[in-house]
């Protein structure tokens, strides 16, 4: 009976995040938001070598350390997608100025 | 739940499949031990495995309290138990380990059984790998949108 009140709070949370990361991106804060998504990618990275380096002394097994590169191959190709779209919608905006 | 989410989670349950291969391979590999520091033969292991939540998030702790299933969850090694069955008994008087009788205390490992479990665990490996290569191509074809 007091979980139905809790349930209807839980879909405005989400929600109510979203907009805030939407007007944070509005407010030129892309750049920031950025380079936290590229330091993430340097922690996959990091993480990926460190497992490797466990794979060759025998800590960690095979399938977790092809994980942690797989995650860290991922990333970097998001990241990589990401920003040729940046500098293709740039390129875009310096067209429309230029001509 | 994300990609690299569904990743690490099938990394867990292909860490736990590992320790029941290196369970059954303990067991295969002391069918015939008659000593161990505890005294007695050999007892036979089993591994006990139990879902964990994925890192224990506020959202997956909330949505685990109110009964929903939408959260990720993994798979960790609970224990590892001992079998408490009694071991067999084999007629051997030449052996040193040999009681007055004659009868030697061998562990009750069942190589059979182990083998099947052995085979078990790397068929649940390998469908862990069929999953992990399913993830790469639905990320790869997610990125191909971009392109």
């Amino acid at each position: 009976m007091s979980i139905a009140g809790v349930t209807d709070i839980r879909p405005t949370a989400p929600a109510a995040g979203r907009t805030e990361v939407g007007s944070s991106a509005k407010s030129g804060d892309f750049a920031a938001q950025f380079e936290a998504v590229l330091t993430d990618l340097g922690n996959t990275a990091q993480s990926a070598d460190a497992t490797s380096e466990g794979l060759v002394t025998g800590e960690v097994d095979i399938h977790e350390a092809m994980v942690a590169m797989e995650k860290a191959d991922l990333a970097l190709r998001v990241v990589g997608t990401v920003r040729t779209k940046v500098i293709d919608a740039y390129q875009q905006l310096l067209q429309a100025s230029g001509g | 739940m994300t990609l690299l989410r569904t990743m690490d989670l099938t990394a867990t349950g292909m860490s736990a499949q590992r320790t029941r291969m290196n369970v059954a391979a303990m067991n295969l590999a002391n069918r015939s031990t008659t000593r161990t520091a505890e005294g007695g033969p050999y007892r036979r292991r089993e591994v006990v495995l139990e879902a964990v939540p994925m890192e224990g998030s506020f959202s997956s702790a909330l949505s685990g309290a109110m009964g929903k299933n939408d959260e990720p969850v993994g798979v960790r090694v609970a224990t590892i138990q001992e079998s408490t069955d009694d071991p067999t008994l084999v007629y051997d008087p030449g052996h040193p380990d040999a009681d007055a009788a004659g009868y030697v205390a061998m562990p009750k490992v069942d190589s059979i059984a182990e083998m099947v479990d052995l085979m078990g665990a790397a068929r649940a490996y390998e469908a862990g790998t069929s999953v992990l290569s399913t993830v790469k191509s639905m990320a790869d074809q997610a990125l191909r949108i971009g392109r």
